[in-house]
């Protein structure tokens, strides 16, 4: 007899509420302490190295909550590096977004430039300016770590805690992992929306079943997981992770059936083993269950990841006020070298695009429903516990002075 | 003079319109495409896709000839706009999904993958 799968809960659930207000999140005056207390103080997900793959390349990306644009680059030596995408005249940008390469950046106003590891090269004119000195003109910079593939920003002027003690237990197990996968796929929309609640329709699996009827209607759940339960949910300090188990009798499609067996096995299909089979780290998988899809992760306050065995998708949620959202999501995958590779990539990319089509489809009625100020409390699953900990974690930091 | 390799001429008809290069392009050409339309790209392509790969593995991916990449093209636009039909849809966008006008795409999803 096989058993129904029931959830490992891991972490300190001390303190978490199942009923959480959330019409007092949608006022300004509440937002503005989110934006100071989270946003100014924590480590922010900012970047995928893979965008700034060789020295002399960077990336100009836009913060839209603290209004302001940034340039993350690798200069010469190797360094990554980030400053204010701002000259140090008048304060103009200095390259559009996006990808780049660059030795030097040069103000399209009135000519400044600067090396791309900030120290100022050329001040046009110079001896027009009486008091200046180049030594404190420089590109200001953002207090910036690497962890594994990615880059983070901290905009307090020194920050609290190191990225390590931010990312707590989510720090370790996941090395190597997001090596070596290229970009696939990159896709942005802006939402009329709270960010909390943008965000946190995608960090439980609870609506999968109902959502995602016409795109993925038999990937999870099947006999032994009906009510599509996480057999893993861990939180940790701020953040929160989950697995997603896959329904090993998932009926493929016929063109799904011919990308994956040519192509390795990615959403909706999963390779059965490959935790093992890829010397997956503990981080990913954290149980070792059979039949895994997925993990869900959240890094907190604005992104989640998820997970899988050949790709992984970044989103994230960029207050641009309290009632609207900036999300972009960026999807990697093992290297291509084949059109069978080909194949695998683009069925899985865009088969995932209509998914999250259907996730945000729904986010801004569900905003709208709220403001009416008719409900001021939601209630909470266990298999919510993501979103349990993502509004505690909110509060904390709210909290303090 | 758009061409395709001599065993696939069949798929000629359908080689001007969905021979195309990149995700958003692919996406738009659906949306701006029937149910019924696409189902007719779809049973035309599917009885193909097996033999198309073969053939395309078969080649230099990054020194392709032009009639090949054309193929390439076609074939994974093919793979791209295969689920309103495969998942039942009745029109070519999903139901409840996020406005297409309103959705866009960054590089990734703008450019050639080979």
């Amino acid at each position: 007899m096989t058993g129904r799968t029931t959830t490992t809960f891991v972490g300190d659930l001390e303190g978490l509420q199942s009923r959480v207000n959330i019409l007092d999140r949608l006022q300004p005056e509440f937002h503005q302490q989110e934006v100071a207390k989270v946003f100014r103080r924590g480590w922010l997900l900012i970047a995928n190295v893979a965008d700034i793959p060789e020295p002399n390349t960077y990336l100009a990306r836009q913060v839209p909550t603290l209004n302001t644009c940034l340039i993350i680059t690798r200069s010469e030596d190797g360094e990554i590096r980030v400053f204010h995408n701002m000259c140090r005249h008048r304060a103009n940008q200095l390259v559009p977004e996006g990808t780049g390469r660059a030795k030097t950046f040069v103000c399209g106003f009135h000519g400044w430039s600067y090396h791309n590891d900030g120290r100022i090269a050329v001040i046009t004119d110079r001896s027009q300016f009486n008091d200046i000195d180049e030594s404190t003109l420089g590109l200001i910079p953002v207090h910036a770590e690497v962890w594994e593939e990615f880059v983070f920003v901290n905009f307090d002027e020194e920050p609290r805690q190191t990225l390590e003690e931010w990312l707590g237990a989510m720090h370790v197990g996941y090395h190597g992992y997001f090596s070596n996968k290229p970009k696939i796929a990159s896709h942005r929309i802006t939402v009329d929306c709270n960010w909390n609640i943008a965000l946190t329709s995608f960090t439980e699996g609870y609506h999968a079943m109902y959502v995602h009827k016409a795109t993925v209607p038999d990937y999870q759940g099947g006999a032994g997981n009906p009510d599509r339960h996480r057999p893993y949910i861990e939180i940790t300090n701020y953040h929160g992770r989950y697995s997603v188990e896959g329904n090993a009798n998932h009926n493929p499609t016929e063109v799904e059936a011919i990308a994956f067996q040519r192509g390795r096995k990615m959403y909706p299909t999963f390779p059965p083993n490959a935790t093992a089979d890829l010397g997956l780290p503990s981080g990913v998988n954290p149980l070792r269950i059979d039949n895994w899809l997925q993990d869900i992760v959240e890094i907190f306050p604005h992104t989640f990841m998820i997970v899988s065995a050949h790709w992984y998708t970044v989103v994230w949620f960029w207050p641009l006020d309290v009632n609207r959202t900036l999300i972009y999501g960026e999807t990697f995958a093992y290297e291509a070298e084949t059109v069978d590779d080909h194949m695998a990539h683009t069925y899985f990319r865009t088969r995932l695009r209509e998914v999250f089509r259907e996730d945000v489809g729904i986010i801004e009625s569900i905003h709208r429903q709220l403001k009416s100020g008719v409900m001021d409390e939601i209630n909470l699953s266990q298999q919510e516990l993501l979103l349990q900990k993502h509004y505690a974690a909110v509060d904390e930091l709210v909290a303090q002075p | 003079m758009t061409a395709l390799p001599d065993q696939f001429a069949a798929l000629l008809p359908f080689a001007n319109d969905w021979a195309l290069t990149n995700e958003e392009d692919r996406f738009r050409k659906l949306m701006a495409t029937s149910i019924d339309d696409l189902r007719e790209f779809y049973d035309t392509m599917a009885p193909r896709a097996e033999e198309a790969t073969d053939y395309l593995n078969g080649l230099d991916l990054q020194d392709m000839p032009e009639d090949a990449r054309t193929l390439f093209n076609l074939l994974i636009t093919f793979v791209e706009t295969a689920h309103p039909i495969e998942l039942n849809w009745n029109t070519t966008d999903i139901e409840d999904g996020f406005p297409p006008e309103r959705f866009s795409f960054g590089d990734a999803s703008r450019t050639s993958l080979i």
